[in-house]
């Protein structure tokens, strides 16, 4: 029953009202392929094809100096894409819906980017605040403006991963709620214009993850 | 709004940045690393002028 128009982003269950929800953010780690075995599964395969392909973007970004860096960034990736993925199956809440965890996520990476960056390279990062061929005049508007959108950015990438996922799961709960009042073929209509919005979905939830490991990498090469 | 309320902030933040180690540890364990093949290098060729 819907109480309430958000209530599929409420992590309560109803095992003692305890907010169980939550652990549905442990999932991806039964989808990772383990090398238990000698010969590796066609699952196994199609997952190294996917990181080495990840592995070797992100390696472009971020310079030839910082080769191991990519394991942290291929990780953030399967982590958002497994939460997003997963979400869109009945029932399975979706942990990267909540400000909570989007933001646990991006706050400590871009909070240690700047410590770093500032800390050890402060003079590259004030270079940075100027774009090159700016005129004189417009300087210190630049630097305020670089500043500003220095300072948003971990909010950016929070708000953009929880409002991608809850507009998709929003549209499909209020288009699925109308259902049971529709004729026979408004319903047919409906089914399929849901499951066109579902490969949508799927789609959404792989890029959103994508763009957000790829915008971290990015402020990350930024710093060094 | 349920996304708005204060549950267990602190403790969520933790058990996310635990989650997101051990998914860095076992990507770390997970990863098969691929030899690159190289491709025989032709034979050098010495240039000369053609001459009589």
């Amino acid at each position: 029953m819907m109480t309430n128009l958000f209530s599929v982003f409420d992590p309560t269950s109803s095992v003692l009202m305890l907010p169980l929800n939550w652990m549905s953010t442990f999932l991806g780690m039964m989808f990772l392929p383990m090398l238990y075995w000698a010969m590796p599964s066609r699952w196994s395969l199609l997952w190294t094809l996917i990181t080495s392909t990840l592995h070797k973007e992100f390696k472009t970004l971020l310079g030839s100096s910082h080769f191991g860096t990519t394991l942290m960034f291929v990780s953030l990736f399967s982590l958002i894409v497994f939460n997003n993925f997963l979400g869109l199956l009945p029932y399975v809440f979706t942990s990267t819906s909540h400000l909570t965890m989007t933001l646990a996520l991006a706050l400590p990476l871009w909070v240690a980017f700047m410590m770093f960056g500032w800390i050890n390279h402060t003079q590259h990062m004030f270079a940075h605040l100027v774009p090159q061929g700016t005129p004189g005049a417009l300087m210190p508007f630049m630097v305020l403006i670089e500043t500003i959108s220095n300072v948003i950015r971990p909010g950016t990438l929070a708000v953009r991963l929880a409002a991608n996922m809850i507009a998709g799961h929003l549209l499909l709960t209020l288009l699925g709620s109308t259902g049971p009042s529709l004729s026979a073929t408004l319903i047919s209509m409906l089914i399929i214009g849901q499951i066109l919005l579902l490969i949508l979905e799927a789609a959404v939830a792989v890029i959103q993850s994508y763009v957000f490991a790829v915008l971290s990498t990015l402020y990350a090469s930024e710093v060094t | 709004m349920p996304q708005m309320a204060p549950l267990l902030w602190l403790n969520l933040f933790l058990m996310f940045s635990t989650t997101f180690i051990v998914f860095i540890i076992l990507n770390y364990f997970i990863k098969v690393p691929t030899k690159i093949e190289k491709s025989p290098s032709p034979l050098q060729k010495v240039e000369m002028n053609w001459k009589w």
